[in-house]
């Protein structure tokens, strides 16, 4: 049978049906054959076992023997070949893989069972016999693995093991297929088996569908007919099926109806019921009757029973059809009666009342027409009109035929005379009223004739007498006439007002009954009318209500409120017409309406008329759209899902309980469902979880609203749908939350007590607005998520310390990050919407940005501003480098522009110190290689004006006081100390000079220059001195500080050329860190302060820069040397100290020096050269300088003064002549810086040969030899060049008296 | 057809998942992959043959068998309890009956020293017995089965009327099993025909003696050891 030639003759929804039980039944087959292999592979397992140990229990290795292999292998081989298919038909029946594992083990077992029989041909047949076991699958797939195995074995034992297969050791490589043959051979019988047995299962299944399908049909005609449908035994009379029409006929439930028999109903004696029902089994042929049945209240009905006796379940049955006939013989009765009466009218009126049907045949024919015509019934029935009519009117039958065809009648309803034919052919008058009607036969007439024979003579009769009356009956005619129509027109009027307050009564009526709406009539809070819509809005009926209390409708406690409209509206007053109110129904149910309300004035009595209106979907609907409304707004409103489930949750629990409710959304990239919210009085939020077999996993899945009770909880346990988790719920209801594209999750809400906490209703409301509540819950996921992200961009352009921000074309930033926001000196929200114009008081700053921004979004290109700068909040400038692109909208337009702007202040402030800093190091560089220069210079230089000086002065001494050169000599005498001065100062600025430094009050020094300086800068300087009376010590030269002193003080003269004020001060002063970086002093620590002040010129920061350069003047050319600050410069570093200038142009000048502070004694003053006579002496010198006219000078000044000297031109020399020279050397005069032996290197030589030697030198260069960083070492004697002659006798004496001198 | 009552429910479908699709592939996988390699086991020792033996080529003048003049001996050699030899039994009663009347077949069953005589009463001794043709031996202590250089059992050897060896071999294909095999075709090709593809054959069968008695003539272990 093919499956396409039956499926085309039967409907689609059979189809389904047969392929559904198809597939059942073949699903039973698959798993009983699993179960049956399963029990199969046991009993393999123990034969292969039992097997083993019979035939090779033990192998033998000559007198020893152990367990044969074949023992285990039957029992841990066979078991693993039959233990995992066991398993699987036992867990996994009727699924394929179990198939095919089972079909697959079963041909293994094969194999081992004949390995453990020995190969025995008997055994071979196993593979044979499996084959057609597999066949009880009916599923030919399943022969697939089980032959391939069977392939394989021989295959594979073909290549590895021929002599076992083929009894040869070599064999044709095809040879297997030989074997595997005979398999395929019986594959294709068993296959065609399957194929023609699940053919047959297939037409089984469609006829089994179709017959359901029969089933159905019959099933619905026999629950839905309304007449009684019983089988009944046909022995005990017992009821063996009924539908439920025959129940309700009985008054019976359907079960109470099964457990009746027919004596129990039917009323009729026993014997009679046994009597009628054997003949209707005896005849085998249907009767139908009419019975009397007894209802469960007692009462009595008539039915009409159709019996016959049917084969039912293999069984003979009576099956009865029953019909209610009461109604019929009701209206039978009435018929009859009313047949009777007419019967007995027609019979017994003395007119004639004669019927004929549309071809005017005569169909009814009283005695009063027998008695006018002469005809008997018998006679004329069914004998045509024209029979009775003269010749000359049986032209009027075609008026019959006209009315027929036209229904047009002229004498139908109308009563006109006519002649009538008796039987004995005479006529007669007769006055005829006819009328017509139909019935399903067809039209009919029915005439009604008066003999008009006595009337007509008694007329004559009387018309004779009438004319005597007349006149006499005229008047009172007249009379009688006027009063008739008085009588008739009042008649009228009240008949066509009764008619139209009966026809006003029934619009009413109708009205009322036909509305919709409840509608009531109270009076006296009482029910005095009700329509039907009304009583069953309540579930009463209309006279159920009639005198009741109309609170018995509405709410149980009538609330104040209405009883309070009630009272006002009996008084007459105000009351609101129009509201809501919940009624109770008869069955306990509320439901939601709204009253409209009006009073009524009837005679004396006040009626109050209500209109219900059931709004109980309306209700619903407006709460479903404000619960949705409410949600929608929560998306807005609410900050967070966790705010918007609490919203979700406070809106449905208006109408529908939820106390225990919770919504689990899945996320899909975890895979696990979430608890977002969860209310429970007894169970605790579960933690997010994989889709599982609970309920809402299951409501998740089907995407299907679910209600459960107690009974259907159960029963899905048991079916395996679900498994119990959470505490029992008496009820429970879940939803899917179904978004267009996904179901994201599940809304439940559940009830512990009550098992009809939910309704259908509730499902229907839960289910429409979980949609909305899917909807709103994305939409706030993507509202987190996208805040989310906002607020990290915002945390990464806010952290970000460049400016970044964005314009529109009218310069108001639309972006901007914090770092821009606090270099304007305010927030980000104070920002947007601003110009730069709002906080930056730089006009040109802001209208360059301005215009760069719109040249940038103009152009459409990005613009690498490297350096351009913006003022702060705070005025300060800041260099920014800066990015500025156009922002170009989804039109294509540039109306923004993007900027990030980089901070590059402090690089620029790095670059300016660091320019600085080169700046300071040329500037240091410069004036160490000028010092080296004028170092350099200033050697050479003090040579030679020693010399002069020297000379000058010895010269002066040998010419008279009043001799012409002596002023000329004087004249080169000053000019060589007036140079000495500048290689002096040279030296100073050099820091070349040689200090010979000793702790000093600076006090004193300034009080001792105290006269000499007004003298030196002039009368119209106001000089003023400060001094500090608890000044500090320091150490430095006083002669270098003296210098400094008048520098300075000759420097502020200059800047006072009209005059002014010259301040000088002391005091003790500590610098702190800060301090001494700023004063760019290294150390901290306490220092005494030197401060010179005018009120001069002052210098503007230009020139401040450059005043302690050598030979930078501000004064004309010839006016100074340039070398005056420079000399003060680098006589304070020298010292160890530091100066610091600040000045204001127009306003004076203050320098302040910095020297550091000693704790030592202040050493005794030397006297100054000019003021002490110069001894002479006897002593031998041995003079050593290289410099020849030095040397000389020297060696003349010393003779002078009564040394001996010996000179020598060079160190080398000098030490030759210490060691030949015979004679004591007292002194040696040495210069320092020679070449091949300096002074220091000598005086160690000379040391060494004569220790009791005196040793001085002699320098006008600073040198490491005797001097650090250009002061005299201690122990060392020391004369500086130039010196003049008296001041190197007056040293020379010096160190010969340190050593006792002679 | 039942027509009056509620119709009858349909079941729930059971669902399905991935992961145990998964698991059950691999499961079965592992599952045959295991019994796969257990019958290859099987197999292997299945047709692993014995020792064969180094037959004389001549008919041992020492063997108290005495071969009949005009007619090819046959000698098989036992171990009575082999189970394997059962098979090598079963295709000597299907080769006598192929070669009736040319052969003079002989079964020698081994019996160690010191063992009793229903030691060696098998199953096998009585099949053998009941074979037409041949006469059964017992060899204590194994004389016979060191004079034919038998050692495992099972070995067949096929000497010519006039004493030349014919063949020497086993006439099962694997252990135990019965079937078609090359010696016993080669044997049967020699009785009846006079030639044969092959003089040799696998012997597959238990070992007549125990691994060192080869050096200890006489020296047996009591059964049960």
């Amino acid at each position: 049978m093919k499956k396409s030639e039956t499926s085309l003759s039967i409907a689609p929804s059979t189809l389904k049906q047969a392929s559904e039980l198809f597939a059942a039944h073949r699903q039973t087959i698959y798993q009983s054959t699993d179960r049956m292999f399963a029990a199969l592979m046991s009993i393999q397992w123990i034969a292969g076992v039992i097997a083993a140990l019979w035939i090779a229990p033990r192998t033998w290795i000559g007198t020893t023997s152990q367990t044969h292999i074949h023992v285990w292998a039957a029992i841990f081989l066979g078991g693993a070949i039959s233990l995992f298919p066991i398993i699987l038909a036992a867990a996994r029946p009727g699924e394929s893989t179990t198939r095919y594992v089972i079909a697959t083990a079963q041909m293994m077992m094969s194999a081992l069972l004949i390995h453990l029989t020995g190969g025995r041909i008997e055994t071979h047949f196993h593979v044979f016999g499996s084959l057609a076991f597999l066949a009880f699958y009916r599923d030919w797939r399943v022969l697939v693995p089980a032959t391939i195995v069977v392939a394989a074995d021989h295959f594979l034992r073909g290549i590895f093991w021929p002599q076992s297969v083929y009894g040869v050791l070599s064999a044709s490589q095809w040879r297997w297929l030989e074997h595997a043959g005979w398999v395929l051979f019986e594959d294709t019988f068993l296959f065609i088996a399957i194929k023609r047995s699940v053919g047959e299962m297939w037409g089984m299944a469609q006829r089994t569908a179709e017959l359901n399908d029969n089933e159905e049909r019959y099933r619905a005609v026999v629950e839905q007919t309304a007449e009684g449908l019983v089988l009944a035994a046909v022995d005990t009379k017992r009821v063996l099926e009924c539908n439920v029409a025959f129940a309700d006929l009985l008054g019976y439930t359907l079960e109470e109806a099964l457990s009746l028999t027919a004596y129990d109903f039917v009323v009729d004696e026993r014997e009679a019921i046994d009597r009628r029902s054997g003949h209707v089994l005896d005849r085998r042929l249907p009767i139908t009757g009419e019975r009397r049945f007894r209802r469960k209240d007692g009462s009595i009905i008539d039915v009409e029973v159709n019996v016959t006796v049917i084969s039912y379940g293999g069984n003979d049955v009576f099956c009865t059809i029953v019909r209610d006939i009461g109604e019929r013989k009701r209206a039978e009765g009435a018929l009859r009666e009313s047949e009777l009466r007419f019967r007995s009218v027609t019979q017994s009126a003395n007119d004639s009342i004669i019927s004929a049907d549309s071809k005017g045949n005569i169909v009814f024919w009283n005695k009063g027409a027998e008695k006018a015509f002469g005809y008997t019934e018998e006679e004329i029935l069914g004998k045509p009109l024209t029979q009775l009519m003269p010749e000359k009117y049986r032209a009027h039958v075609k008026g019959m035929e006209r009315f027929m065809a036209t229904g047009e009648a002229r004498v139908i309803g109308k009563t006109v005379e006519l002649n009538g034919l008796r039987k004995d052919g005479t006529t007669f008058p007769f006055e005829l009223s006819l009328a017509t009607w139909r019935t399903a036969q067809g039209s009919f007439f029915t005439g009604i004739m008066r003999d008009l024979t006595d009337r007509k003579q008694a007329e004559e009769a009387l018309h004779k007498a009438h004319d005597q009356l007349e006149t006499k009956v005229q008047e009172r005619t007249a009379e009688l006439a006027r009063l008739n129509d008085v009588l008739k027109a009042d008649n009228l009027e009240r008949k066509r007002a009764e008619e139209t307050l009966k026809e006003s009564q029934q619009w009413l009526t109708a009205i009322f009954e036909s509305s919709r709406d409840g509608i009531i009539v109270e009076e006296s809070e009482r029910i005095v009318y009700a329509n039907q819509s009304y009583a069953h809005l309540f579930g009463y009926e209309p006279d159920e209500l009639i005198g009741q209390p109309v609170w018995l409708v509405s709410e149980q406690e009538p609330s104040e409120r209405m009883l309070e409209y009630s009272r006002r509206r009996m008084r007459g007053e105000e009351a609101p017409s129009l509201y809501p109110f919940r009624g109770t129904r008869k069955d306990g149910t509320t439901v939601d309406l709204e009253a409209s309300v009006s009073t009524a004035k009837i005679g004396a009595k006040t009626y109050i008329i209500s209109l219900c209106r059931d709004i109980t979907e309306r209700k619903r609907l407006e709460d479903e759209q404000q619960i949705i409304s409410e949600i929608i707004r929560g998306v807005i409103a609410t900050s967070d899902l966790e705010a918007l489930l609490n919203l979700i949750h406070a809106s449905i629990s208006k109408c529908i309980y939820a106390e225990n409710c919770f919504v689990a959304l899945y996320d899909e990239s975890t895979e696990l469902m979430h608890f977002e919210f969860w209310v429970d009085k007894l169970d605790p939020r579960p933690l997010p979880r994989p889709i599982g077999v609970g309920f809402s996993s299951y409501v998740l899945r089907t995407g299907e609203p679910l209600l459960l009770d107690r009974e259907r909880t159960e029963k899905m346990y048991q079916s395996g749908q679900v498994e119990k988790s959470g505490s029992a719920s008496a009820s429970w209801l879940g939803v899917p939350l179904r978004t267009p594209t996904s179901t994201i999750g599940v809304l439940v809400v559940q009830h512990y007590g009550d098992e009809n906490a939910y309704t259908q209703r509730d499902v229907d409301f839960l289910a429409s607005v979980a949609g909305q509540i899917a909807l709103v819950i994305e939409r706030k996921r993507a509202e987190e998520a996208l805040s989310k992200q906002r607020a990290f961009l915002r945390q990464v352009i806010d952290l970000n310390p460049s400016f970044i921000f964005a314009k529109d074309r009218q310069g108001r930033f639309t972006l901007v990050n914090q770092a821009l926001a606090e270099a304007y000196g305010t927030t980000v929200e104070g920002l947007l919407g601003k110009t730069d114009a709002d906080f930056n008081a730089n006009k040109e700053e802001v209208e360059w940005f301005r215009r760069d921004d719109l040249q940038v979004m103009d152009a459409r290109s990005e613009r690498f501003i490297p350096e351009e700068v913006i003022t702060d909040a705070s005025g300060k400038v800041r260099w920014l480098q800066t990015i500025k692109r156009p922002i170009i909208s989804q039109d294509r337009k540039a109306d923004q522009i993007l900027g990030v702007a980089t901070d590059i202040t402090e690089r620029k402030k790095a670059e300016h110190a660091l320019r600085e800093s080169e700046e300071q190091l040329r500037q240091a560089q410069k004036i160490e290689s000028i010092g080296t220069l004028a170092g350099g210079i200033a050697h050479d230089f003090n040579n030679l004006m020693t010399a002069v000086t020297g000379y000058s002065e010895l010269t002066l001494r040998s010419l008279k006081t009043d001799d012409p050169l002596r002023s000329k000599i004087e004249e080169i005498k000053k000019a060589g100390e007036r140079a000495a001065s500048l290689t002096r100062q040279l030296l100073a600025f050099s820091r070349k000079q040689m200090l010979q430094p000793r702790v000093l009050n600076l006090n004193t020094v300034i009080t001792g220059m105290g006269r000499m300086l007004p003298r030196m800068i002039g009368e119209d300087i106001d000089v003023r001195i400060h001094l500090d009376a608890s000044l500090g010590q320091i150490k430095a030269d006083p002669g270098q500080i003296e210098q400094v002193l008048m520098n300075l003080a000759i420097n502020a003269r200059d800047a006072m050329p009209e005059g002014g004020r010259l301040t000088i001060k002391t005091e003790n002063i500590h610098l702190d860190g800060k301090i001494a970086k700023r004063r760019l002093i290294v150390e901290p620590g306490n220092y005494v302060m030197l401060s010179v002040s005018d009120n001069g010129c002052g210098m503007d920061a230009e020139t401040q820069t450059h005043i302690f350069e050598p030979f930078f003047t501000t004064k004309e050319i010839g006016k100074g040397t340039g070398l005056g600050l420079s000399t003060v410069y680098g006589i304070v570093k020298q010292s160890g100290g530091s100066i610091w200038v600040y000045s204001e142009v127009g306003r004076g000048t203050t320098f302040k020096i910095y020297l550091p502070r000693v704790d030592e004694v202040i050493e005794a003053e030397e006297s100054e050269n000019g003021s002490r006579s110069v001894p002479r002496g006897h002593e031998t010198i041995l003079l050593v300088e290289d410099e020849d006219m030095v040397r000389d000078l020297s060696k003349e000044i010393l003779e002078e003064y009564g040394y001996v000297v010996i000179s020598a031109p060079n160190g080398k020399e000098g030490l030759q002549i210490c060691e030949e020279f015979e004679g004591q050397i007292d002194l040696m005069i040495t210069d320092v810086v020679m070449p091949q032996m300096g002074g220091r290197e000598l005086a160690e030589h000379v040391g060494a040969l004569r220790p009791g030697t005196q040793v001085l030198y002699m320098s006008g260069f600073t040198d490491d030899a005797v001097v650090r960083h250009g002061v005299v070492d201690d122990g060392v004697f020391f004369i500086q060049k130039p010196f003049s002659p008296d001041s190197l006798a007056l040293k020379a004496r010096e160190v010969l008296d340190q050593n006792g001198g002679h | 057809m039942k027509l009056f009552g509620k119709p009858a429910q349909k079941k729930a479908q059971e669902g399905k998942s991935t992961t145990c699709r998964l698991a059950l592939l691999s499961s079965t996988l592992l599952w045959f992959i295991a019994v796969g390699a257990g019958l290859s086991f099987l197999w292997s020792y299945e047709n692993a043959p014995g020792l064969a033996a180094a037959a004389p080529s001549r008919w041992p003048n020492d063997s108290r068998i005495k071969p009949a003049p005009g007619r090819a001996t046959l000698v098989m050699l036992t171990h009575p309890q082999c189970p394997c030899t059962r098979a090598s039994i079963e295709e000597l009663d299907k080769l006598m009956a192929h070669c009736q009347g040319r052969v003079n077949a002989y079964v020698v069953i081994m019996k160690p020293r010191g063992f009793a005589a229903d030691w060696v009463e098998t199953d096998l001794w009585r099949h053998a017995l009941r074979i037409p043709g041949v006469s059964v031996l017992v060899d204590d202590d194994g004389i016979e089965a060191r004079h034919f250089q038998a050692a495992t059992s099972g070995q067949v050897i096929l000497y010519s009327p006039d004493g030349g060896l014919l063949f020497s071999g086993g006439i099962t294909g694997s252990r135990g099993h019965s079937g078609d095999n090359a010696g016993e075709s080669a044997i049967e090709s020699l009785i009846n025909a006079g030639s044969a593809n092959s003089d040799h054959s696998l012997v597959f069968g238990c070992p007549l003696f125990n691994p060192d008695s080869e050096c200890r003539k006489g020296s047996y272990e009591e059964v049960g050891n």
